[in-house]
């Protein structure tokens, strides 16, 4: 597990968009790729190559598993690692803005 | 019918932009990747309406032929269509619409798959690397090759280390890629290919030519460049002691030739040959052999062979006279057999040794700067006897024949 968690130790935005598509429904992956091109406006756009090393890499590392197979497409959902990584993701990002923003009125 | 074309690409794995660049190119003239075959990369195209399509290889993730259907399937509803398979390393994928997303938009997780893929392709280059290593030490096993097969030991040597480095460039290369992509660089997919074809074509080539009989011409220039006479047709001085002076019995004839007869022709026993090169500006091997006139004695009475060479340095000189020596020194039927060598005090020699060869020969070596003498003696007399006799020959210099 700690081996499994050291892997994860650098989330890079695609792996932090990809965890957050998840978060409310089950997705395959074209849906986790039009979910990101929609949130991020365009800013990202998934290729095939990315999300399914991704994916790959979520599911071994058990942050998310497969829930459907229908024919070739397969389902995944968000497991509680998943949503825990996800968590402390978004904290440190929060504490990021917050000393950037700290930063940004101190020179002020 | 559709027209096909067959086209070696000589690309290096290394390279999977020059690759996607010229398959792209050849789309833009009306030529569509099919296949590539296992053997040289072979590209089968066939002919279809001029288009701007894009080519993409992707390292493939394990040690399969072919991607799993569900990758396929996966890549398909991206706008991916599976094509085939680039040696063991890649597989490639065409996108015919130009708003297709590029299959990687994070280099630091493209980067895991070429990581795999570079830990593969070094096993395999480490292990050609190996293997070249051997061939390209067999002159510093034998370094006498080397002056007997001058054009061909060029040759040879060219050929291995050009793979080499072929070889160490494919490697360092894919590690660039590689270390690019963890640094968040993304991959250019746009590279030109020409002179890669061009130098990989031409250590193809070299190859090939390594392996047809064009490397047996090679070696047959290189023995016509030696001359072999018989010992009593040379007027000239040459570097050896005759047999004569060591002490011959009177039951002992030296003829010039073999009196066994072999296949009904007279073969050459008091001869020597001779050769001109380079790296050794005069060589010469003489063989003196004595019979029994008595029928009922073994045939050989006793024998002397010796080489003597002028090198181009003295390390050359060095490396030959302990090929030759250990050569000489070696006893058919006893493997592993080391010779004790005796040091001869000898002025003005950089190296003299006797060694006795479990009492059935002798063994001697002088080497004088840029010249050495090795010679293997089996009779009766002793070769510490003639010591300088041997010494003498380094008085002067000889003229090959």
């Amino acid at each position: 597990m700690a081996l499994a968690k050291k892997s994860l130790e650098i989330l890079t935005e695609t792996m932090f968009y990809v965890l957050m598509a998840f978060l409310k429904t089950d997705m395959c992956g074209t849906d986790v790729a039009a979910f990101i091109d929609r949130k991020t406006k365009g800013r990202i756009q998934m290729g095939p190559g990315t999300l399914y090393t991704i994916l790959a890499k979520f599911q071994s590392e058990g942050l998310l598993e497969e829930t459907e197979i229908q024919g070739r497409k397969r389902t995944y959902r968000i497991t509680h690692r998943g949503r825990r990584i996800y968590a402390e993701e978004v904290e440190r990002l929060r504490r990021c803005l917050l000393d950037a923003e700290e930063e940004a009125h101190t020179e002020l | 019918m559709k027209h096909h074309l067959f086209l070696p690409t000589f690309l290096p794995v290394s390279f999977p932009d020059a690759m996607e660049t010229f398959l792209e190119d050849m789309a833009k003239k009306g030529w569509f990747l099919k296949k590539v075959g296992y053997f040289l990369s072979f590209c089968q195209f066939e002919k279809g309406t001029p288009a701007p399509v894009r080519y993409r290889l992707e390292p493939v993730p394990d040690t399969v032929r072919t991607p799993s259907a569900e990758m396929v399937q996966f890549y398909e509803d991206f706008g991916w269509k599976y094509l085939t398979t680039f040696s063991h390393f890649f597989f490639i994928f065409v996108a015919e619409n130009p708003d297709t997303p590029e299959i990687h938009c994070d280099p630091l997780v493209q980067a895991k798959g070429y990581k795999r893929m570079c830990r593969n392709f070094s096993v395999f280059g480490l292990a050609s690397l190996a293997l070249l290593a051997i061939f390209l030490g067999i002159p510093l096993y034998h370094p006498a090759f080397l002056l007997e097969c001058p054009r061909f030991s060029a040759f040879a040597l060219v050929t291995l280390l050009a793979f080499a480095v072929l070889i160490l460039w494919s490697v360092l290369r894919l590690w660039k890629i590689y270390r690019n992509l963890s640094q968040g660089k993304p991959l250019s997919h746009r590279k030109g290919y020409l002179h890669i074809f061009s130098l990989q074509t031409i250590i193809l080539v070299l190859l090939v030519l390594f392996l047809l009989p064009f490397s047996d011409k090679l070696v047959e220039w290189d023995e016509n460049d030696q001359i072999t006479q018989a010992l009593t047709a040379v007027e000239e001085p040459l570097p050896y002691v005759p047999l004569a002076e060591m002490g011959i019995s009177p039951d002992w004839v030296q003829t010039p030739y073999d009196p066994i007869t072999i296949g009904g022709k007279n073969s050459d026993s008091n001869y020597v040959r001779s050769r001109s090169n380079v790296l050794a500006p005069a060589t010469f091997q003489i063989s003196q052999t004595a019979y029994h006139t008595d029928p009922n004695m073994p045939a050989v009475a006793t024998s002397m062979t010796s080489y003597y060479g002028e090198m181009a340095n003295s390390f050359l000189a060095k490396i030959v006279g302990m090929d030759f020596a250990n050569l000489y020194a070696d006893t058919p039927g006893i493997s592993g057999y080391k010779m004790e060598k005796e040091p001869l005090s000898l002025s003005g020699f950089s190296e003299a040794y006797y060694g006795d060869l479990l009492g059935n020969a002798q063994l001697l070596l002088l080497r004088q700067d840029n010249r050495v003498l090795i010679v293997h003696y089996a009779g009766d007399a002793s070769l510490k006897d003639h010591v300088e006799d041997f010494a003498k020959l380094f008085t002067q210099s000889y003229t090959p024949l």
